[in-house]
C-alpha cells in the first residue's frame, strides 16, 4: 500500500500502513488459524453460541444427537432452495420464482402419479423438464427481454401459482403408493441422516466447484460485481446470466421433488414458503468465507443457523411469531453486513 | 515540466479600472491518491465579465469547479475572497450563500418533467390559501423569469422534449431566477458540450444577459473557438497548474492552442521512428456508427497510431468501435493482418487477438469488488484451465505476479482488492489484462486519464516496447500529451471525420489542437 501514495509533499497527514513482511510460506497451524478467523466464519461462532444459550436452557431436551439429526434433516429443504439461488445472485439475478417452481413440482407429481398412474422415474424427469422450461422462461424474460429480474420472477412466480391452482384445484393430492413409494425417497435413512441432505451436499459440492474452481465461476462473479466491464472483457454475460436462472429453476425443482417426498403428497402451498429462508441464508452465507460473494459453504453454515435458532425457539416452546422474527431479524443483519463488507473491499480496508 | 513563460506574466492591469474581483482564488492546490490534480492555482473573475476557464482533460478544470462548488476541500494554504469577503471552500452552503451558482454539464434537470416543475424544484411553488399548488400563476412566474433570458418555450412540455440549447437555458435561468437579490458568480460548466453548433448563439445571447445584468461568469470550455465569441478574460490550465491568462483581446487562437497543449511537448518532439514495417494489421473502410461518418483506417505492424478530437468528433466512438463494443458498419470485410473478417464483438475479439481498454476504467474496465490478481486473469482464464476445467489458484497466482513485475507493479499487491491501487497502476493492470492474451492489435481508449505525470512515462514506456515487438496498437486519446508522446502517427477527427493527418516528426500538439478546435 505504501508505494501507491506517492506523492507526500503536501501536508496531508496520513499513517503509512506498515509494509507487510516477507511473505513465507504459510504453516498448516497458519491456514487454520487464518480460515477461523471472526471475520471469514463469523457465523460459525454465532451458531456455537446459539448452541450454547438452548443448551443451558433446555440441558434435557436441545444438547441431544436427535435434536442434532432433525436440525440436519428439517433444513435439507430449505438448504436446497437456498442453493437454487446462489448462482443467479452471483451474477445480481434475483429468480423469486424458486417457491412457486417447487410447488409447480409438487402439484405436478401428484397429478402425474395419482391421477394418470405415471411411474416415479418418469414422473420425477417429467416434472424437472417443466422446472427447466419455467428457467428458461424466466431467462428470456430477464435477459433477452432485460425486465428487472425481481419484477420479472415475482411475476413469473404469480404465473405460476395460477397454474398450480388450475392443476390441483387447490387441494393437497396423494394415494397410498404417492405416500409410501415416491416418499420413500426422501424418508430413506442412512445412519438417521435422510436422503435430502445427502443431495444438498452434493449440490453444495459441485456449486463449490463451480464457483471457486471454474472459470465460469469467476466470470459469473465478474458479472454480477460489473456488467458492463465483463462485457467489454469479453465475457458472454448474457449466456451466464441466462444459465444462472435456468440452473437456480432446475435446482428448485430438485428440491420440489424432495420436499413432496418428504410430505408424501402434492400441495400448491409448500414452495413459498421456502422464499424468504433461502434468500436469509443465501445473503447471510454471502458474509461467510468469501467475504461478499455469494458461496455454497458460507450458504450451508447460515442455513444452520437459521436451522437451529428455530428449532431450539421450538424446543423451548416458542410462538410461531417469534420463528418468523428470527429469521426476519437474521436475514437484514446479514444483508447490512454484506453492505458494510463491499464498502470496505472497496475502499481497500479488508484484511 | 518546463519553467513556463507566460505564467509568470499575471494580471492584466484591465481589472483594476473595474475594481476588485467579485470572486478571486489564490494557493488552490488539490491532492487525490496518486495525483496532484491542481498545483497553486488562482482565479480571479469580475463582475460584468465572462471568464473563460480553458484546459483539456485532466487540467484540473473540474476539480476546480468541484472545489469552489464545495464537493472536494482544498489541501491546506487555500484561500477565497468573494466581494473582498474571506470565504471557507469545500463549503456547498458558503459557496450558496455568497453567490455562486452552478451549471453542471448534465444541467441537473429531471426531462420527464416541464418546466414550471424543474424550475420549482429550486425555486418553490406558490400556494393557494388553501395549500393547493396555484398552477396558472407557477405558469405564468415560470414563463416571465424565462422571458427575462430571451427564452421562449412552452413551458407545459416536457424538458425531454425541449431543445438541448432550451434545456441549457432553463437551467440557467433556474439558477439564477434569484438574481435581483445581490450579485452572482454563475459557472458554467462545458454547456456547449452536448450542443449543436447552431444553437450555441442562442445559448451565449442568454449569457450575455447574466453579463449585462452585472453578474460574473465563469465559462469552462474546451473549445477554443467559443471563447472569442463570449469571454472577455481568459485563463488556461494545463496539468492542474495556471499557465496563462489575461484578457481574450490580448490573444491569438494560435497562442491559446499551445497554451493549452503546452509547449513542453515540442521539446521532447516525436524522433521519427520507423514505424512498422509496412506490413497491413487492420484496415477498414468507411467506418461508420452513432459519431463516425466513414473512417478508412489503416494500421500497421508495431504501428501505435494516435486519434485526437473533441467529444463527439468520432474520436470517442472510434475504440469501441473497432474493439466490436458497439455497433457499426464498415464498407465490405475488415483486414486482420492476411484474414478477411467480419467486424469483432466482445465476444469474438479476444480470439481475433484485439484487445480492448475501455476509457473509462472504473465503470467499464475493472471488477472492483475482485483482487488485483482476479482482475489481472479475467482476459486469459480459459489459459489458466486445466485438465477438467480446474483453475489452479497456485498457477494463477504465479502468472499474476509474474505480470504485475513485468508491468513494475509491486508483487504484494496482487492478492489486495483492486480499488487499492492508484489511477496509473489500475490502468496497468487493465493493459496487463490485455496483453495477457497475446494479442496483436490493442486499443486503447483515453489511457492516461487521471494517470499523473509520472505514471504516464512509464506506461508509454510500455507500449512504445510493446509496439517494437510487433503488437498494432489504436491510441485515442483527448490529451495531446498522450499522441505527441508516444505516437508514430496521427489521425485528427472533426465530425466523424478524418481531418488530418501527421507523422513522426510532423506530429506536434499546436497542430492537432488547431485542426480540433477549429471553427464548427
Amino acid at each position: 500500500m505504501s508505494q501507491i501514495v506517492k506523492d507526500k509533499s503536501s501536508a496531508v497527514t496520513r499513517e503509512e500502513p506498515s509494509p507487510r513482511g516477507t511473505p513465507s510460506a504459510p504453516s498448516a497451524l497458519d491456514r487454520v488459524l487464518r480460515a477461523s478467523r471472526v471475520q471469514k466464519i463469523g457465523a460459525v461462532y454465532v451458531l456455537f453460541v446459539i448452541v450454547v444459550i438452548f443448551s443451558v436452557w433446555k440441558p434435557s431436551l436441545f444438547p441431544n444427537w436427535t435434536t442434532a439429526k432433525s436440525v440436519v434433516n428439517e433444513n435439507a429443504i430449505a438448504a436446497l432452495a437456498a442453493m437454487a439461488i446462489i448462482v443467479p445472485l452471483c451474477t445480481g439475478t434475483f429468480d423469486l420464482s424458486i417457491g412457486n417452481v417447487m410447488a409447480l413440482v409438487s402439484v405436478s407429481l401428484a397429478w402425474l402419479i395419482v391421477q394418470h398412474g405415471v411411474g416415479i422415474g418418469l414422473a420425477i424427469v417429467i416434472v424437472l423438464g417443466m422446472a427447466l422450461l419455467v428457467g428458461v422462461f424466466n431467462a428470456f424474460i430477464v435477459v433477452v427481454l432485460g425486465i428487472d429480474s425481481f419484477i420479472a420472477t415475482l411475476g413469473s412466480g404469480a404465473v405460476l401459482q395460477a397454474i398450480n391452482y388450475l392443476i390441483s384445484k387447490d387441494e393437497t393430492v396423494t394415494n397410498p403408493h404417492m405416500s409410501s413409494a415416491f416418499g420413500s425417497i426422501a424418508q430413506s435413512s442412512v445412519g438417521g441422516i435422510q436422503v435430502p441432505v445427502f443431495v444438498v451436499v452434493a449440490i453444495a459440492l459441485g456449486l463449490w466447484w463451480l464457483l471457486e474452481h471454474t472459470v465460469t465461476g469467476r466470470r459469473l462473479y465478474a458479472i454480477g460485481f460489473n456488467e458492463e466491464a465483463s462485457r467489454l472483457a469479453g465475457v458472454r454475460t448474457k449466456r451466464l446470466r441466462f444459465m444462472g436462472l435456468m440452473i437456480s429453476a432446475t435446482l428448485a425443482g430438485i428440491a420440489g421433488v424432495m420436499l413432496t417426498s418428504q410430505i408424501g403428497s402434492g400441495s400448491p402451498d409448500v414452495g413459498p414458503a421456502y422464499l424468504l429462508d433461502a434468500f436469509a441464508a443465501a445473503f447471510l452465507g454471502a458474509t461467510q468465507i468469501r467475504a461478499g460473494r455469494f458461496n455454497a459453504a458460507g450458504t450451508l453454515i447460515a442455513v444452520l443457523v437459521l436451522g437451529v435458532g428455530t428449532t431450539g425457539l421450538t424446543i423451548v416452546g416458542a410462538q410461531a411469531w417469534a420463528l418468523s422474527l428470527y429469521t426476519g431479524v437474521v436475514l437484514i443483519i446479514a444483508l447490512a453486513l454484506t453492505r458494510i463488507e463491499r464498502r470496505q473491499v472497496q475502499t481497500g480496508h479488508a484484511a | 515540466m518546463t519553467p513556463q513563460v507566460i505564467a509568470g506574466q499575471s494580471e492584466v492591469p484591465a481589472g483594476d479600472a473595474q475594481g476588485h474581483p467579485a470572486l478571486r482564488l489564490e494557493h488552490l492546490s488539490k491532492t487525490f491518491p496518486g495525483t496532484r490534480a491542481l498545483i497553486d492555482a488562482s482565479i480571479d473573475a469580475y463582475r460584468g465579465e465572462v471568464l473563460a476557464l480553458l484546459g483539456h482533460n485532466g487540467s484540473g478544470k473540474s476539480t476546480l469547479i468541484k472545489v469552489l462548488a464545495g464537493f472536494h476541500q482544498p489541501d491546506p494554504g487555500a484561500a477565497a475572497w468573494v466581494d473582498e469577503e474571506p470565504i471557507r471552500l469545500g463549503d456547498p452552503d458558503a459557496a450558496k450563500n455568497h453567490g455562486l451558482r452552478f451549471v453542471h454539464q448534465d444541467l441537473g434537470l429531471i426531462r420527464e418533467l416541464n418546466a414550471v416543475d424543474n424550475v420549482a424544484l429550486t425555486i418553490g411553488y406558490v400556494r393557494t390559501r388553501s395549500g393547493r399548488v396555484d398552477q396558472s400563476r407557477q405558469k405564468a412566474r415560470t414563463s416571465e423569469l424565462l422571458g427575462r433570458f430571451g427564452v421562449e418555450l412552452d413551458v407545459t412540455q416536457p424538458l425531454g422534449d425541449a431543445s438541448p440549447v432550451e434545456r441549457t437555458s432553463v437551467a440557467i435561468a433556474r439558477a439564477m431566477w434569484d438574481w435581483d437579490l445581490g450579485p452572482r458568480i454563475l459557472v458554467l460548466d462545458e454547456p456547449t458540450a452536448s450542443l449543436p453548433s447552431r444553437e450555441v448563439s442562442r445559448l451565449f445571447d442568454v449569457i450575455r444577459e447574466v453579463r449585462t445584468a452585472g453578474h460574473a461568469v465563469i465559462y469552462v470550455s474546451h473549445r477554443m473557438e467559443e471563447i472569442f465569441d463570449i469571454a472577455d478574460r481568459v485563463l488556461v490550465l494545463r496539468t492542474g497548474r495556471v499557465v496563462g491568462r489575461g484578457m481574450v483581446n490580448d490573444r491569438t487562437p494560435a497562442e491559446l492552442a499551445s497554451l493549452i497543449a503546452g509547449h513542453a511537448m515540442s521539446d521532447d518532439a516525436p524522433q521519427e521512428r520507423a514505424s512498422g514495417n509496412g506490413e497491413l494489421a487492420l484496415q477498414i473502410r468507411s467506418l461508420r456508427g452513432r459519431f463516425l461518418d466513414g473512417v478508412d483506417l489503416d494500421l500497421h505492424r508495431g504501428e501505435i497510431l494516435g486519434v485526437a478530437g473533441l467529444l463527439g468528433s468520432g474520436r470517442d466512438e472510434l475504440p469501441y468501435a473497432v474493439a466490436g463494443a458497439v455497433r457499426s458498419e464498415s464498407d465490405g470485410p475488415w483486414q486482420l493482418g492476411d484474414r478477411k473478417i467480419e467486424p469483432p464483438t466482445t465476444v469474438t475479439a479476444p480470439a481475433l487477438g484485439i484487445a480492448f481498454v475501455p476509457a473509462e476504467r472504473d465503470r467499464e474496465g475493472l471488477i472492483p469488488e475482485f483482487t488485483v490478481a482476479e482482475n489481472l486473469t479475467l482476459g486469459a482464464l480459459p489459459e489458466l484451465r486445466e485438465r477438467g476445467g480446474f483453475l489452479r489458484p497456485r498457477r494463477e497466482s504465479a502468472q499474476a505476479r509474474r505480470w504485475l513485475a513485468e508491468i513494475g507493479i509491486d508483487e504484494a499487491t496482487a492478492d489486495r482488492p483492486v480499488t487499492s491501487l492508484s489511477g496509473g497502476n489500475k490502468q496497468r493492470v487493465l493493459m496487463a489484462r490485455c496483453l495477457y492474451t497475446n494479442p496483436t492489435l490493442l486499443v486503447l481508449a483515453e489511457p492516461t486519464a487521471g494517470v499523473d505525470v509520472g505514471a504516464r512515462q512509464a506506461l508509454y514506456d510500455l507500449l512504445r516496447e510493446r509496439a517494437e515487438k510487433g503488437l498494432s496498437i489504436l491510441l485515442c486519446s483527448s490529451d495531446t500529451q498522450d499522441l505527441v508522446g508516444v505516437c508514430d502517427r496521427v489521425l485528427v477527427m472533426t465530425n466523424g471525420r478524418i481531418a488530418d493527418q501527421m507523422t513522426g516528426r510532423d506530429i506536434n500538439a499546436e497542430r492537432i489542437v488547431s485542426v480540433m478546435e477549429r471553427v464548427r
